[in-house]
């Protein structure tokens, strides 16, 4: 695999384009010759929409997109990409590539098509055409992030990631990938600029909730953890890590005893459900019986707190 | 010569004006018959009054009169037969007897007499009319033989009948008659025998008369002025003043200018004489006289007092045409002083005179015979002062208005006549000496004069034309336009009008010279109007036409100049100026920046049979305004109509010059419109049709870069070959870009087999990188044999780092393979090579540690209790190895290695902590002893035991340091959490790949 991720950077690094071969030759004077190098000519705000809520659209008939808007197009383009139309898709790209010159559109469905053979080489080429014609969006920044994963080209995945994440904010997987990034290597206050920025563009995304909840326990946040377990609950109700975590977080940080008795019951009720995503290893019995013991200790001493009541989605269990 | 000139003169007047009339007198005085001139009257007498009448001539008939003439003759002619019949029958009845002779003296007058009519029928014998009407008549009339039978039968009076009472008559008569013969010696014998037999007879002045004439003709003057001194005997004769004018003329002839002169003198006095007495007037020779005076006169009188003396011998009669004769007489004898002295008093003393006109006529004449031009020009002058309508001599001879007009009229005649006689001979005379311009000037102004008077007709023109053209070569080229003009204007269209009115047109251009004024070029427009609308097959309409044109161009009245040149240019496409009409046409269309209108003109002349220069011009005119007219279009931004227009032009003229501009500029409008697949197929097809165009390497780059940019891989790939075969200087470049392009489109042969060429030529560093390009090629869309082949070729040809790379995998193989002493034999061999990396030596090194690690794990701590510490330090000799191999391998410095060898590390203390903890107590040992040995494994384990967490911290805090995306790092820290026994759960979910997502434009909904 190594191999084969040095080998596709060698043949896009030294396929380079013709227009940059053209500049160097010298050959072309362009006031005579008119010949322009590619040149960034597309700044349309783009946002991003994730494959699953793509929606299907008809197609064109008889494939003749020559009279359509270009959202139009592409909407069909995002379309075939969700139904797995690679051929489409490579029509409709190769369509905008002409049609629609000075935009990346046509590129970029090609390098999809591309991607989608594992034609590597080709997509990222194509990437890069599209980044030419459009070196401020994002979007094919986090592609070939995207396609560098894939090959295990991980700083130039995590290089184009960073791009993607800094010129395309509706870019949530980007936001969270290098906002846990810098949560590993420490750096709390880029790791919460950057999952901030995710639940910005998505505040229902789980990763960056959960990471978001781990960030502000390393912090000792703990309220803030406490809230962000409580969404990430909402949107992973099997995690069992996840409702664990909120159950220590009442109970040894926030000393919230009913809460967290609250917590491990649902826990425990969901495991015996089979709802949760991984086995639970601590004794939750005796976790409730002690937990029982100390609220009604401390309701007999009169030190019940008087606090909120848990939020909706902690009170799971949660549809199947 | 001179004198019988004269004695010609005289001796004709003598024959025909008295000879004869007094022959007949005589005989009707003596015979009451009216012989010639009374012969109507005798006519008259024996026909009716209705044949009279037809008879009578008629003014202006000729035809008519001829055949009255011959009617009236033949009745005579009849009549006299008749007579002669008579006469005949009479003389034949009386023959003998007394009355013969009288009746053949009859006979011989009626010969006579009929002579006259056979001379009528001889004169006529040409006529058609008399001979269609009297054939016989007129072939047989004879006055010969008429005149000859009346000689005979005088003769026979003569001989027979000697004492005839009438015999001087017959003699005379004879005598006549002979000398009608031309018997002329005979004739005189007889007239001397009537003069000397017949002395008292009324016939001898006559007789002296014919002898002197006859002597005269003889030049025998003396003689002749004998006979005419004799009739001054007679003084009662009816010939004595002719007599004394003969004797006059004999004087002359004698060299006797002054005696002729006294002797004309007498004749004039014997007319005075006449006239006072009322005696018959043909007696009264006065006019005769006075005009043979001035020939005797200019001889021995002065031109001074000529008027003096001739107004003393005219006395009542006018002097006036007697001295206009004299200047006549000194003009003929070249004595033109005189005669302009003769003419000068002239003028001067009769202003009144009807013969003025003449007089200057001839003293203009006189002038010009003397070669005093500038008197000539000045009486030519005073001339046509006289002739002025309303001129004091014109009323002073004009008693009437229209009388006034008639002698006006004739004046005019007089004066134009003069003149232009005098303006052609001085016009002519300045043309054989054009440096004298004497007579140029005279000629100018006599020309002015004649045609001061309006006129018509051939003469009068062709005179103005002469007018004109003294103008013209005189440099007076606007008065001669106005002339030529004038000519034109006179005469229908023919050799003189049309050369007036091209001459009117031409003397315009010279007189006004570079600059037109507006008022010149007005005139140029209408003279040359007037040229073709009267000659409109004139030779020169062309000439005349085009110049219009060509001032209204000049001006920049491009409007008017247009249609002008346009239209000569069609119709004398071929001639010169046919063609510089064309050129100025498609130059006024060009100023007006009229593409199409050159580009129609160009083709509709080259439709013309031209010849193959001026073709090939008008073709590359048609070419140039054609693509100039696209390119106007363009200006105007019409860019799909200049697009459309020069795909026709390229197809239309696809040997044009301008073709392979109009190709490439259609290319550069389809890249300017946006359109720039269609761009680069004209740029490709551009460079396919002009391959050696200094363009075609640019057109075939721009295309390749456009496909490029369109994502076009194959055709980009296409038409980078293409440049590799047109640009040697780049062609390998554009090979290779050819090939990366084919490869990156799935084109795998046509990459493989330009890699390959490419190679087969290369330096090494070229060839390494297309080693490199080759083998990506190959694994991303080649089959294992081709990768196999590819890296087979790159270790063989040592290309690093693949060949290294193919080493050190070659070593891990074995490894996995178990072959262990080999992999490590090998790792360490290579690992003495400096060629290696150090991300290879480190994968090397591994292969050591792995190998190392392997032994560790498998070395065993159970055993008897004499053994423990052996095996222990066989066990901890093993991990230091192990240790040692890892910790040298993390120094190679790469992260993946380095962190699979911090895993490897802690891998291993754990191991061995594990072992330690889980170490059996030997056999045989006792509770205490086993306790004793727990407790100093336990002394072993914890040392181990923190050097592995710390371990695991390294490779945790490693992993950080290296941002994984596999998760490892995550790994590791569980890991370590474990260890460290924390409860805290760590929900930070697993890293993945972002999910897919897709490009949403604003204003578009999912």
């Amino acid at each position: 695999m190594r191999n084969r991720i040095l080998t596709i950077f060698t043949l896009v690094a030294f396929s380079g384009c013709a227009t940059g071969a053209l500049e160097k030759s010298g050959v072309v004077k362009p006031t005579e010759a008119q010949v322009a190098p590619v040149v960034p000519s597309y700044e349309a705000k783009v946002s991003s929409i994730p494959l699953e809520q793509v929606r299907a659209v008809p197609a064109a008939p008889a494939n003749k997109w020559e009279t359509l808007p270009l959202p139009k197009v592409m909407e069909m383009a995002n379309a075939a990409m969700k139904s797995k139309d690679y051929l489409q898709v490579e029509k409709i790209g190769d369509f905008l590539a002409r049609a629609s010159y000075l935009t990346p559109w046509g590129p970029y469905y090609l390098a999809m098509a591309a991607e989608s053979r594992h034609d590597y080489p080709r997509a990222v080429w194509m990437l890069e055409l599209a980044l030419k014609k459009a070196p401020k969006e994002g979007l094919f920044h986090y592609e070939l992030g995207r396609i560098h994963w894939e090959l295990k080209a991980d700083s130039e995945a995590i290089k184009h990631l960073k791009l993607a994440s800094e010129l395309n904010p509706t870019l949530t997987g980007a936001h969270w990938v290098l906002g846990q990034m810098a949560m590993q290597r420490q750096d709390y206050s880029e790791a919460s600029k950057l999952l901030e920025k995710a639940l910005v563009s998505d505040s229902g995304h789980g990763p960056s909730l959960l990471a978001m909840a781990q960030l502000k326990m390393l912090q000792k946040e703990w309220d803030r953890a406490e809230t962000y377990l409580l969404h990430a609950i909402a949107v992973y109700p099997r995690s069992s890590k996840a409702r664990l975590a909120l159950a220590q977080v009442q109970e040894s940080h926030l000393n919230k005893l009913g809460e967290a008795l609250r917590t491990y019951k649902q826990l425990k009720q969901l495991v015996a459900d089979h709802k949760l995503d991984e086995s639970v290893t601590i004794n939750l019995d005796e976790k409730i019986q002690a937990l029982q013991k100390n609220v009604a200790q401390v309701h007999e001493a009169g030190k019940v707190s008087q606090r909120q009541p848990a939020t909706e989605a902690a009170k799971g269990p949660v549809k199947q | 010569m001179f004198s019988s000139k004269r004695v010609f003169k005289v001796g004709l007047i003598a024959t025909l004006s008295l000879g004869a009339p007094l022959a007949f007198a005589k005989t009707k005085a003596k015979t009451s018959k009216p012989i010639v001139s009374n012969k109507p009257a005798a006519v008259a007498k024996d026909a009716k009054p209705t044949t009279l009448d037809e008879l009578r001539l008629v003014e202006g008939d000729e035809k008519g009169n001829e055949e009255k003439s011959l009617k009236a003759e033949l009745l005579v002619s009849a009549a006299e037969e008749k007579a002669i019949q008579q006469v005949q029958k009479l003389i034949k009845k009386y023959k003998g007897g007394p009355l013969e002779p009288e009746l053949q003296f009859r006979m011989a007058e009626l010969y006579m007499r009929k002579s006259k009519t056979d001379r009528f029928f001889e004169v006529h014998r040409e006529s058609e009319t008399v001979v269609n009407l009297a054939p016989r008549v007129v072939k047989e009339a004879s006055i010969k033989k008429t005149v000859q039978k009346a000689v005979d039968t005088y003769a026979v009076v003569q001989a027979k009948w000697p004492t005839f009472a009438q015999m001087d008559l017959v003699i005379f008569n004879h005598a006549f008659a002979r000398q009608i013969l031309g018997q002329e010696k005979e004739a005189e014998t007889l007239y001397w025998q009537l003069i000397n037999k017949f002395g008292h007879s009324p016939l001898v002045p006559d007789a002296h008369l014919a002898v002197g004439e006859i002597a005269f003709t003889r030049a025998q003057f003396s003689l002749a002025l004998e006979h005419f001194n004799a009739i001054k005997n007679y003084p009662n004769s009816r010939v004595y003043p002719y007599g004394l004018y003969k004797a006059a003329w004999t004087y002359y002839n004698m060299r006797d200018a002054h005696k002729a002169l006294k002797k004309l003198e007498e004749v004039v006095a014997y007319g005075k004489m006449v006239t006072e007495k009322k005696l018959e007037a043909r007696l009264d020779l006065r006019k005769e006289a006075l005009n043979d005076m001035t020939l005797f006169y200019e001889d021995v009188g002065s031109s001074k007092d000529a008027y003096a003396y001739f107004k003393t011998q005219a006395g009542e009669l006018e002097v006036g045409p007697i001295l206009l004769k004299m200047g006549t007489m000194y003009e003929r004898h070249s004595r033109f002083n005189d005669q302009q002295i003769v003419l000068d008093r002239f003028i001067h003393e009769l202003p009144f005179s009807p013969l003025l006109p003449k007089v200057h006529t001839d003293i203009i004449m006189a002038f010009d015979h003397t070669n005093r031009i500038p008197l000539s020009v000045q009486h030519l002058g005073e001339f046509a002062t006289l002739c002025t309508p309303g001129s004091t001599w014109i009323k002073g001879v004009a008693k009437t208005d229209s009388e006034a007009k008639a002698i006006g009229g004739d004046c005019l005649a007089s004066l134009n006549d003069t003149s232009l006689k005098l303006a052609k001979k001085w016009l002519k005379a300045w043309k054989k000496l054009p440096s004298d311009f004497s007579h140029a000037d005279a000629s100018e102004k006599a020309f002015e004069i004649y045609l001061h008077t309006p006129g018509s007709g051939e003469e009068y023109a062709q005179s103005r034309f002469a007018y004109a053209d003294l103008l013209f070569s005189r440099g007076k080229f606007r008065r001669a336009s106005e002339e030529y003009a004038a000519v034109g204007r006179m005469t229908s269209p023919g050799t003189i009008g049309h050369d007036a009115a091209y001459g009117a047109v031409i003397s315009l251009e010279k007189a006004v010279g570079e600059k037109w004024s507006n008022e010149d070029e007005k005139s140029f427009h209408q003279l040359a109007s007037e040229y073709v609308t009267r000659n409109p097959k004139g030779q020169y309409r062309l000439d005349i036409e085009y110049k219009m044109a060509l001032l209204a161009y000049e001006k920049e009245r491009y409007d008017e100049a247009a249609p002008l040149f346009l239209r000569l240019g069609r119709d004398y496409a071929k001639q010169e100026k046919g063609q510089k009409s064309q050129d100025l046409y498609l130059d006024i269309l060009n100023i007006k920046k009229d593409f199409h209108g050159i580009r129609d003109c160009a083709k509709e002349l080259m439709k013309l049979a031209l010849e193959p220069a001026r073709e090939t011009k008008m073709r590359k005119l048609y070419e140039q305004a054609y693509f100039l007219e696209i390119q106007g279009l363009e200006d105007k931004s019409m860019f799909k109509e200049a697009l459309a227009e020069y795909a026709t032009f390229s197809k239309q003229n696809p040997d044009s010059e301008f073709a392979e501009k109009a190709m490439w500029n259609a290319m550069q409008l389809h890249f300017k419109t946006g359109d720039v697949w269609n761009g680069s197929k004209a740029a490709e097809d551009f460079a396919t049709k002009y391959p050696q165009s200094p363009q075609s390497i640019n057109a075939l780059l721009r295309a390749a870069q456009t496909f490029e940019q369109m994502a076009q891989l194959g055709e980009a790939a296409r038409v980078l070959e293409k440049l590799a075969v047109r640009d040697e200087k780049g062609s390998k470049r554009w090979r290779e870009l050819a090939a990366d392009f084919h490869a990156m489109n799935g084109q795998t042969a046509a990459a493989r087999r330009l890699y390959g060429d490419l190679k087969t030529s290369a330096d090494p560093d070229k060839r390494k990188t297309l080693m490199n390009k080759l083998e990506a090629l190959e694994i991303a869309y080649g089959t294992d044999q081709t990768r196999a082949d590819i890296q087979r070729q790159m270790i063989d040809q040592n290309i690093q780092p693949q060949a290294n790379e193919a080493k050190v995998r070659a070593v891990e193989l074995l490894l996995e393979q178990h072959k262990d002493t080999e992999a490590f034999a090998q790792a360490k061999h290579y690992l003495g090579s400096s060629t290696m990396s150090a991300n290879e030596k480190a994968r090397l090194r591994l292969i050591h540690a792995k190998i190392l690690e392997q032994e560790f794990l498998k070395a065993s701590v159970k055993s008897r209790a004499e053994r423990v510490a052996t095996v222990l330090a066989i066990k901890t000799e093993k991990l230091q190895k192990v240790q040692e191999a890892l910790q040298s391998t993390i120094k190679f410095g790469d992260p993946r290695v380095s962190l699979d060898a911090f895993e490897r590390l802690y891998g291993c203390y754990s191991h061995y902590v594990k072992a330690l903890k889980e170490m059996p107590v030997p056999a045989g040992v006792s509770k205490e002893d086993g306790i004793a040995f727990r407790a100093e494994l336990d002394k072993l384990v914890i040392p181990l035991e923190e050097k592995s967490v710390d371990t695991l911290a390294q490779a945790v805090n490693f992993a950080h340091k290296q941002q994984f995306l596999d998760g490892t790092a995550a790994r590791l820290e569980d890991e370590l959490a474990k260890q460290n026994q924390q409860n805290q759960i760590n929900v930070t979910p697993k890293l993945h790949k972002p999910e897919m997502v897709l490009p949403v434009l604003a204003g578009v909904g999912q």
